[in-house]
């Protein structure tokens, strides 16, 4: 895939350096590598880079049949744009058998419930098969995040590589600005981060730090796939 | 050609089925219903086309079973989505119960539409003149939709999620108007048939507000035939809005009382301000229309006694 040569920002080429090199010694170990995203304007970065220095590797995206249009449009869209291999993980659960006791979408009763059949499960055959697992997690979005190392072990003993982690809000901002690359659709109608329709408020401002639209209300903040299941 | 219809087994679906059965075009009808009005009729009654159809196979499952969907969708060329809750004009319904068929259910199908890219090259989806809302003067299809209802903001996010897809197949999105007509699966809870069946029980009927509210109304046998030559490929892919007239409550009345003079009506909260809806009827779909009452008179004659 060619990628259009435009030069990074300045101030952050030492650290995509340091990224492309991780990324070929990844490469050069032989690891069957995968990348998840959730294709929101934050996800572009690792996508560009992943197209720039992997463009072979899967990126599988979690369809949990709960996004908003624009997101699957997005991802439509930045598949063809970047010349990725990106893939829907479905839950192996019929949406039919996704209801509570009293007929309704799991979402609305136990979104733990709904995250894990929609999220975490999905994952579960793709993680089996392979040994490194790349995500564009940042620690300045949430608690749980800035806890996360740049590279650890992840479910079943995956290595985990997170060469995004120390990442500002406002250097993802630069690096997207610098290659004038798209954002999430919604993010103009006022949408900080954006997950599943059902479990996303829209927030009065919203940067690209801000998850405070997920799970709104809740004391949910993540979805279980990023963590708990680590050692 | 194979033709999936989703929610086949309903008001409209059994009409559709019957003039897509009689296609020499069509090898296969395939209806995607779960029953869950429990309605049977398609079922039921003389057949549908010439003889007995072995043309048309019937598959009980609900549009959110994600496993049944798929294999349905095997060698399908045509997708007609009608499968859908509704309610009745007024009618506030659970949100969620609205939101779980005609957005998730929609979505599901879109889903099972995008992995197959290529194989069905053209979906019909039903979608209603509620995502309108309330018109200040009358709805184009230029109008920006701003529904009212919860039912029109289901509908409209299911549009939403199906004109994704457009560049995958030629789709065609129908804003349809309230049915009304005979058919062997019809509904009386759909305003005109609940009046005409009041009226013919002798029953007074009930006008809520002043009466003057309007809304877009079609015939499910012209409904059908329109969708039928959508499925056909007799008409151009694009945004439709299928619908005969717009009626107020009065007007509906009006044409009632040419067949039953007796007729009394009951105005219930006629202070309380409703709201109208006048949607653009759509040229392409132009035909014949005979007035009301003789529509009225005709659907009147499947009375078996007065
Ligand atoms: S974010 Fe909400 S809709 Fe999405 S999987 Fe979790 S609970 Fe379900």
């Amino acid at each position: 895939m060619l990628l259009p040569a435009t030069p990074d920002p300045k101030h952050l080429r030492p650290r995509i350096q340091r990224i492309q090199e991780e990324l070929f010694n990844y490469r050069e170990q032989g690891l069957r590598g995968f990348a998840t995203s959730s294709f929101q304007s934050n996800s572009v970065v690792l996508l560009h880079l992943i197209a720039r220095f992997w463009p072979t590797l899967p990126v599988w995206f979690l369809n949990t049949g709960f996004h908003f249009p624009e997101t699957l449009s997005f991802r439509r869209g930045l598949a063809v744009r970047f010349g990725l291999d990106i893939r829907d993980a479905r839950s192996p659960v019929s949406r039919a058998q996704q209801r509570d006791a009293s007929g309704r979408l799991l979402f609305t009763t136990d979104p733990d419930h709904c995250c894990h059949l929609n999220k975490v499960l999905p994952l579960d055959p793709v993680i089996a098969a392979a040994q490194l697992w790349i995500n564009g997690v940042r620690a300045s979005q949430s608690a749980e995040r800035a806890a996360m190392a740049r590279e650890g072990t992840g479910r079943g003993g995956i290595r985990r590589y997170h060469p995004l982690i120390d990442w500002t809000g406002a250097e993802v901002e630069h690096y997207l600005n610098g290659h004038d690359l798209p954002r999430h659709p919604l993010e103009e109608q006022g949408y900080g981060s954006v997950g599943c329709e059902p479990c996303t408020r829209r927030p009065a401002g919203g940067d690209l730090d801000d998850r405070s639209g997920r799970w709104s209300g809740q004391n949910k903040t993540e979805c279980g796939l990023h963590v708990g299941g680590g050692s | 050609m194979r033709v999936l219809i989703t929610g086949g087994a309903g008001y409209l679906g059994t009409e559709l089925v019957r003039a897509l059965a009689r296609a020499p075009e069509v090898d296969e009808v395939v209806v995607y219903d779960n029953l869950s009005r429990r309605n049977y009729n398609l079922m039921l009654g003389p057949p549908l086309s010439e003889g007995r159809d072995t043309r048309i196979r019937l598959v009980v499952a609900d549009v959110l079973d994600t496993r049944r969907l798929r294999a349905a969708l095997d060698g399908v060329d045509v997708v007609i989505h009608l499968a859908a809750r509704v309610t009745t004009p007024f009618a506030e319904g659970d949100f969620h119960a609205l939101e779980q068929v005609n957005h998730w259910g929609t979505a599901e199908l879109s889903y099972a539409l995008e992995e197959r890219r290529g194989s069905v090259r053209r979906l019909i989806h039903l979608s209603s003149t509620a995502v309108y809302g309330q018109s200040e003067g009358e709805a184009t299809l230029d109008t920006a939709p701003t529904p009212a209802t919860a039912y029109g903001i289901s509908k409209l996010r299911g549009e939403r999620m199906v004109e994704r897809l457009g560049s995958d197949l030629d789709l065609f999105l129908v804003r349809c108007g309230n049915i009304y007509g005979y058919s062997r699966s019809l509904r009386f809870d759909a305003v005109i048939n609940r009046f005409l069946l009041d009226a013919h029980l002798g029953r007074r009927i009930t006008v809520e507000g002043s009466g003057e509210q309007r809304r877009a109304f079609v015939h499910v046998d012209r409904a059908a035939a329109a969708i039928s030559r959508m499925a056909l490929g007799e008409l151009e892919p694009g945004r439709f809005h299928l619908l005969d007239r717009n009626l107020s409550v009065l007007e509906i009345r009006d044409a009632l009382l040419q067949l039953y003079p007796d007729l009394e009506s009951l105005y219930i909260a006629q202070d309380l301000p409703r709201r109208s809806l006048i949607v653009a009827p759509d040229p392409r779909l132009a035909g014949p229309l005979p007035p009301l009452a003789e529509e009225l008179a005709a659907f009147r004659t499947h009375f078996s006694f007065d």
